[in-house]
């Protein structure tokens, strides 16, 4: 399953990347993606036609929030670390990105088995 | 301890109060362009009133609240002033050491120095007025003592990257800073008398319902990222203050020609708050999850954002008239005529600036932005929204300051 991604930077030097998934977000996915906190807005209670919001987060390493059911998930890393060490360690910034990208192939991956 | 914030809901004006002040939601953006433009400015000497407005303003909301909580400890107000400045997105203190007498206080986080250097860069002088203010009204409110029983020194400021924190050095003594008296809540309508009108596909009563019960308070380090920037549930009456004061030296010493000196600086910072705030709202999940599926017309797009600006506390905005070329917005109790009404009096002149500003930067997003195709907002967007030909200006007809019903913002293309 092929997700494309979109890296910025965000008002405060953090890394921000939009994902656009093959599949639509459901609570399932969102489960599987490591955060250790979720909210969701029931916006179709207010407004018919609306979408539930959810925002979640791995407390102190990235927020995410999408519009369920939708493609499109946000997610804001912590602060760009400094330069890679001589040793070619990434910086803490580029193993959480990769941290969260392995988990989010694997809840693909399942999703689609 | 958990603390329940005080917050009240004024449905019938779309306001927010907390111990009688109205808050308001801005953005890191504006706070920083705001604040540059007042430090800008030549001939005056801002950091008075950039310190006094904020001494104010956290003086009367914090003696109120601590009545409200029946708080007569300092530990016990010490930790009320501290969660609600975390709350409200503005940083976080540890006021515990802290006396009767001041002391030294530092934070890693406050919200003006990290928005001031991602904006602009580090600055060698120290940039959070608000902070400095704020701790000097916070411990007179804690102590009993009168406003302006504290001077503050913001001795480092993380905002010049030498160091990693800011600091403070608070004492009792002679203010270092004008004092003022709190309109509180301004002069309000009695009753807003709202328009018939066209509201597109938009439930704008959906809307404020959903997005005024959304969480949106400060995190464990006193920031509030939404939307793609960094909020602020700041002081109606602080904005009010530092803008007015600064307008009203410059008329002191130039006559009427410093009010066409002041206005199109807070004009542009309305540009700017609306080009980020606004933007990060439309290119938002929370805009796609709650707005996006009622859209059906480009002028829907301009309702949707009407719709959530309802629930910033700015006030009850609606379009009267709306076409590809023009559109005017009236706001009821828009929140600087209800200042200015509270602190000066009546207005023989139109200042509801950032309204303006505003009113322009919607439709400069929605008709010359492309913003359905979520574009990135950098300077180069910026110039060729707001300063390119054809962008759209915005001109006041009427102004609730002056004592008219409502402000009136009409916005055409130039």
């Amino acid at each position: 399953m092929r997700v494309q991604g979109f890296r910025t930077l965000d008002c405060a030097h953090k890394v921000r990347i939009r994902y656009f998934l093959p599949v639509p977000l459901d609570r399932a996915l969102l489960a599987r993606l490591g955060g250790d906190s979720l909210d969701v807005q029931e916006f179709s209670k207010s407004i018919p036609g609306a979408s539930d919001h959810a925002a979640f987060s791995k407390s102190g390493v990235w927020h995410a929030t999408c519009a369920l059911d939708g493609r499109e998930l946000v997610v804001t890393f912590g602060r760009s670390g400094p330069e890679p060490a001589a040793s070619g360690d990434p910086s803490p910034c580029e193993e959480a990105i990769a941290a969260f990208e392995r988990n989010l192939r694997a809840a693909l991956e399942r999703r689609a088995a | 301890m958990t603390l329940t914030i005080p917050l009240q809901i004024d449905r019938a004006r779309r306001r927010f109060l907390i111990g009688g002040e109205p808050m308001v939601f801005h953005c890191h953006h504006y706070n920083t362009h705001l604040q540059r433009s007042i430090l800008d400015a030549p001939w005056v000497d801002s950091e008075p009133f950039l310190i006094g407005a904020a001494a104010d303003v956290a003086f009367a909301q914090l003696t109120k609240v601590f009545t409200e909580y029946g708080a007569a400890s300092a530990p016990h107000r010490k930790m009320i002033a501290e969660e609600l400045y975390r709350w409200c997105g503005f940083g976080t203190f540890d006021l515990s050491m802290l006396d009767e007498e001041g002391g030294r206080v530092t934070s890693c986080n406050s919200h003006y120095a990290m928005a001031w250097q991602a904006k602009f860069g580090p600055l060698p002088d120290p940039v959070c007025y608000f902070a400095t203010g704020w701790l000097c009204g916070a411990l007179a409110a804690i102590f009993d003592l009168p406003l302006g029983s504290f001077a503050a020194e913001h001795v480092s400021c993380r905002a010049g990257d030498v160091s990693e924190y800011c600091a403070w050095e608070v004492r009792r003594g002679v203010p270092n800073y004008n004092i003022y008296r709190s309109p509180g809540a301004g002069k309000t309508t009695e009753k807003q008398e709202l328009l018939e009108v066209d509201e597109g596909n938009v439930d704008y009563e959906g809307v404020y319902r959903a997005l005024t019960g959304m969480d949106l308070s400060g995190d464990s380090e006193g920031h509030i990222p939404a939307f793609g920037v960094y909020l602020t549930r700041h002081f109606a009456n602080y904005y009010a203050r530092v803008t007015f004061e600064l307008e009203r030296a410059l008329i002191q010493r130039f006559g009427d020609v410093g009010t066409l000196a002041a206005k199109p600086l807070f004009v542009e910072s309305g540009h700017v708050c609306a080009f980020n705030m606004f933007g990060g709202i439309m290119t938002s999940t929370e805009w796609d999850a709650l707005i996006l599926p009622s859209l059906e017309t480009r002028e829907d797009w301009v309702h949707g954002l009407v719709a959530a600006v309802n629930a910033l506390g700015w006030g009850r905005w609606q379009v009267a008239e709306l076409s590809a070329e023009a559109a005017t917005f009236v706001i009821h109790d828009d929140y600087e005529s209800n200042a200015y009404l509270g602190m000066y009096g009546t207005s023989d002149h139109r200042v509801s600036y950032l309204a303006q500003g505003a009113a322009a930067g919607i439709m400069n997003l929605v008709y010359r932005g492309e913003i359905e195709s979520k574009p990135r907002f950098t300077p180069d967007f910026y110039e060729h929204l707001f300063k390119a030909d054809g962008n759209f200006h915005a001109e006041q007809l009427t102004c609730r300051a002056m004592g008219e019903k409502y402000t009136t913002v009409r916005v055409f293309r130039g």
